[in-house]
């Protein structure tokens, strides 16, 4: 991959990944570095990539991965209680009740509902990217929106 | 549909700037990156280009020095037409020098000069990672008594020596509840492996109390036998393998004891699997 086929590819899928990382994380810095991780693997292993094959699943997985790995870190080093969306993510910007809600949720759950919800991706795909059984995702998103309801009302 | 439905779908980030900043970052990595490789093919050419005029110089003296010989023995002794039988080589005795054994000045420089032959100081092992094989640049590992030798990513971990282990640890360590990643080698003198397995199988047995033990025998990525428990299932849960080699190194059993968490064992599991899979007990 040259690199101006690599900054078409950012061009294309930065802003949802980012928007998927923020979600995951809460934090812009946390949203940053997964990105810039994500996309620097796929520099380092495009020939390796089989073209014939859809990438949108493929960076999905590495960003997700990504993203656990730093909140793993980040969780180690600061309580999360200091975490608080509203004073980190400048507020206007983006609804931070929403990913207040979102942040909430276990990582089991908040993974497949943004997928589903946000990228609005098929049961069928959020199973495969995530290498689970279609049945045990379907009651994930079940227990994921009972604890939405419970987190943001019902609405 | 519900409301936090429709906020979901709406939700949108207005971070250009954030966008444009990971991305000048990026082309700082790529840049850098491309420099390397540069660089490395560069030194690759010299390596090259410096062995062959080696091997030139060397073929040369060798072409000069018999040519000499050839007319020295020309002059003096012209009239001898039938060839004399060829001077004997060297006996293989000859050129044998002892051996030196541990403890002796010089042992240590003997002993890597013989394995740089076999195992250069840094070579590429191939690391098999989310579906992907990516070539790692990794180091030699020797302990002092030239027991065994592998190769290790010294970027991501930290090697240490003492008398008897080797220690390969992760250098980014989470810490708090999550167990310190990593592997250690041990010799243990005097012990067959099945002598060693048995105390090891009661040692994980004391330490993770009710949880089952998975004994097999395996080729991959050592030849030997492996013991295999896990702590629970939360994601900072201690996962311990460890390998007792079926091939002892002067009367010492090896054994390597591996520790991850089990959120952990794609990522780490992979990369010592490919460390561990260089691994060679040295006769």
């Amino acid at each position: 991959m040259d690199r101006s086929q690599f900054q078409q590819l950012y061009t294309d899928f930065a802003p949802d990944l980012y928007r998927m990382a923020l979600a995951i994380t809460g934090r812009r810095e946390l949203a940053k570095d997964a990105l810039q991780e994500t996309f620097l693997r796929v520099y380092r292993f495009s020939d390796q990539w089989d073209s014939s094959r859809p990438i949108r699943p493929w960076l999905y997985r590495i960003l997700i991965n990504e993203c656990h790995r730093l909140l793993k870190k980040e969780k180690a080093q600061v309580p999360m209680e200091t975490h608080h969306l509203e004073t980190l993510v400048p507020s206007g910007e983006i609804r931070v009740d929403i990913l207040d809600a979102v942040a909430t949720l276990p990582e089991e759950y908040r993974v497949p509902l943004l997928l589903k919800y946000m990228e609005n991706w098929k049961e069928r795909e959020i199973a495969e990217a995530l290498s689970l059984n279609l049945n045990t995702l379907k009651s994930r998103l079940t227990k994921a929106r009972a604890l939405m309801r419970e987190a943001y009302g019902e609405g | 549909m519900e409301k936090w439905e429709q906020e979901l779908k709406q939700f949108k980030t207005e971070h250009q700037q954030d966008l444009d900043e990971v991305w000048r970052s990026l082309d700082q990595e790529i840049v850098k990156e491309q420099r390397r490789k540069r660089r490395k093919q560069v030194m690759k050419r010299f390596t090259l280009a410096g062995a062959a005029l080696i091997a030139l110089l060397i073929g040369a003296t060798l072409f000069l020095t018999m040519n000499g010989n050839d007319t020295e023995q020309a002059v003096e002794t012209p009239e001898v037409t039938t060839p004399e039988p060829s001077p004997t080589p060297p006996s293989s005795n000859a050129s044998e020098e002892e051996e030196l054994t541990e403890g002796e000045p010089g042992y240590t420089e003997q002993e890597l000069t013989k394995l740089n032959d076999s195992y250069p100081e840094e070579q590429e092992v191939p690391l098999e990672i989310e579906g992907m094989t990516e070539q790692i640049q990794m180091v030699r590992v020797v302990p002092g008594n030239f027991g065994y030798v592998f190769y290790a990513d010294d970027e991501r971990y930290e090697i240490a020596f003492d008398e008897t282990t080797t220690s390969v640890k992760a250098r980014d360590q989470i810490g708090g509840d999550y167990p310190e990643v990593g592997f250690q080698v041990e010799m243990i003198p005097d012990k067959k492996p099945t002598e060693v397995a048995s105390e090891q199988a009661a040692q994980l047995e004391q330490r993770f109390p009710g949880a089952t033990i998975e004994a097999e025998p395996v080729t991959e990525p050592v030849v030997g036998y492996k013991l295999h428990v896990r702590e629970g299932d939360a994601p900072s849960s201690e996962v311990r393998t460890v390998y007792i080699l079926d091939k002892q190194h002067e009367e010492s059993t090896i054994v390597i004891t591996q520790t991850v968490f089990l959120e952990a064992q794609e990522g780490h599991g992979a990369r010592f699997h490919s460390m561990l899979k260089t691994f060679t007990v040295l006769d």
